[in-house]
């Protein structure tokens, strides 16, 4: 932890760049929310859930690890993979220690500023299964760092990764239920959606918290995620020994 | 004329440059498409769903979204990596080279780059806008493609005036620039839907106080006939001046922050 540690102090010491993307969530909440006051001006309690849904969803996204393929692929571009191999430390554990920290720093200086500036929003309402909306908020975190680090691993193909990484960020602004519910997705989008990793980053802790769900419908859900965390997983493993067998030979 | 002719032949040397590594240059264009595509495809599923944004169907918001990306585009590839980010120009030293040469800063700094990236954003939007205008339920006539043209012109003079503004602040400080970038990426988010659906304020704020609305939400308003007050009207039809006073203000805050200037290591 040693890493995360240093990394946490780190960005908590350079936090001056944080009141901007603060600023930042702030208006994009509120041009949503004037935008749903619009959309269900006839639907107080669809509002309500709209409300929640869009705080929640801003603070939920701090914890995707998007930005590990950018410290993977430049340590493999740069020629640092080599030296962070003979390192006692797990390359893997260290990248994802020094991208926790980020995250937690820019929860604690961004996520709970947006939490007490939409608070009056938020104090009313149900929420339902907290304990399974916490674990599927570390599920999705984890399943974040396994696509986001497949995407840094595969800078030994690609020439960039800026260029899948963008791509799939904008894949998962429509497909993982960030901006609305995926029940708001026309059908054939709907389905090619439900198919995909992306709704457990977004779509699935936020209908747990806010919406009464089967236990059958959680744990089957929670199931898949399972699934998709093995199979990402077992292509880290595999894309991780390719990387670091040609960082080695590179580094002869 | 001579400036453009110039600026043809930079832009021809910067593409040849940038096809070298065809990776790169192919992979910014289909990035940008790709990304405004799914932000028309997020407009597209939240019209379908409610049939429309305080009346504004889907093709409406194409132009409303499309007037304001397409210009932003255009602003861009003169100016998005030179003057926007003049800090960096500044601590390389460019900047000092751009002074000894024999044409203006800003010409010489809209020259040096092409943003070509950019070329996927315009693609995507002429796409849309161009999808929307062929199924509104009227006819377009002359005067409505001559001032689609002008407010065009007059988007890109606004977007490459808050460009210059920014990009100006450098010579005062990094931080007021960051705070500045806000005002131009943050806030100018809300021209992307009706201004009808906010609150009195922010249309006034984004008209009076900071231009974004002249930029797309006043021309749509008269392109797709949706005037209601002699006050969008007024503004609608003024929009290309008001776009070439904006670039003029411009200007001349980039030379008065030049004059504060004294190099690299000054």
């Amino acid at each position: 932890m040693v890493f995360f540690m240093i990394s946490l102090k780190s960005s908590l010491i350079y936090r001056k760049g944080v009141f901007f993307s603060f600023f930042g969530s702030v208006v994009f909440i509120a041009i949503s929310l004037m935008l749903w006051r619009v959309l269900f001006e006839n639907d107080s309690d669809a509002l309500s859930f709209m409300t929640k849904y869009t705080v929640i969803s801003n603070i939920v996204g701090i914890f995707q690890c998007r930005r590990i393929a950018e410290s993977i692929g430049k340590k493999i571009a740069s020629g640092g993979l080599a030296a962070d191999i003979a390192m006692p430390v797990g390359f893997f554990a260290m990248s994802w220690q020094i991208e926790l920290a980020k995250i937690c720093a820019r929860f604690i200086l961004r996520g709970v500023p947006v939490i007490l500036v939409f608070l009056p929003f938020l104090r009313y309402g149900t929420y339902f299964n907290i304990g399974f909306f916490l674990l599927s908020l570390i599920m999705g975190h984890a399943l974040s760092v396994l696509m986001y680090s497949l995407i840094g691993f595969s800078a030994f193909m690609l020439p960039d990764v800026w260029l899948p990484r963008r791509l799939a960020d904008d894949t998962i602004r429509l497909l993982a239920g960030g901006f609305f519910p995926l029940a708001m997705l026309p059908s054939p989008i709907f389905e090619i959606a439900y198919a995909m990793p992306f709704r457990f980053l977004y779509s699935f802790p936020l209908e747990t918290l806010l919406a009464p769900s089967g236990t059958a419908q959680i744990t089957g859900g929670f199931m898949i995620l399972s699934l998709w965390i093995a199979m990402f997983a077992a292509m880290n493993i595999l894309l991780s020994r390719i990387a670091f067998r040609k960082a080695l030979g590179a580094a002869a | 004329m001579n400036f453009l002719r110039v600026y043809a032949s930079f832009a021809a040397f910067s593409l040849k440059a940038g096809m070298k590594d065809r990776f790169s240059f192919y992979a910014g264009m289909f990035a940008n498409f790709y990304s405004y595509f799914i932000t028309y495809t997020i407009l597209w599923a939240i019209t379908r769903r409610f049939g429309g944004i305080d009346g504004w169907g889907f093709e409406d918001l194409s132009v409303l979204l499309g007037l304001n990306i397409f210009a932003y585009a255009i602003a861009g590839i003169l100016f998005r990596y030179t003057v926007y980010q003049l800090d960096n120009e500044i601590a390389s030293g460019n900047l000092d080279n751009c002074l000894v040469r024999p044409m203006g800063v800003v010409q010489y700094l809209a020259c040096r780059r092409f943003g070509s990236a950019f070329l996927g954003q315009i693609a995507v939007t002429v796409i849309f806008i161009a999808g929307a205008l062929g199924k509104i339920s009227y006819h377009m006539t002359a005067f409505s493609y001559v001032y689609l043209a002008a407010s065009v012109i007059s988007g890109v003079l606004i977007q490459s005036g808050a460009m210059l503004i920014i990009g100006s602040l450098s010579f005062w400080g990094i931080r007021l620039q960051k705070i500045a970038a806000i005002f131009c990426g943050e806030i100018r988010s809300f021209t992307d839907y009706p201004l009808s659906i906010f609150p009195d304020f922010i249309r006034l704020g984004l008209t009076y106080a900071i231009p974004w609305a002249v930029i797309n939400y006043y021309p749509s308003l008269i392109i797709l006939r949706r005037v209601q007050t002699n006050e969008e009207f007024v503004i609608g039809i003024l929009s290309p001046l008001i776009g070439v006073f904006f670039f003029l203000f411009s200007l001349s805050a980039f030379n008065a922050g030049l004059e504060r200037y004294s190099g690299r290591e000054g």
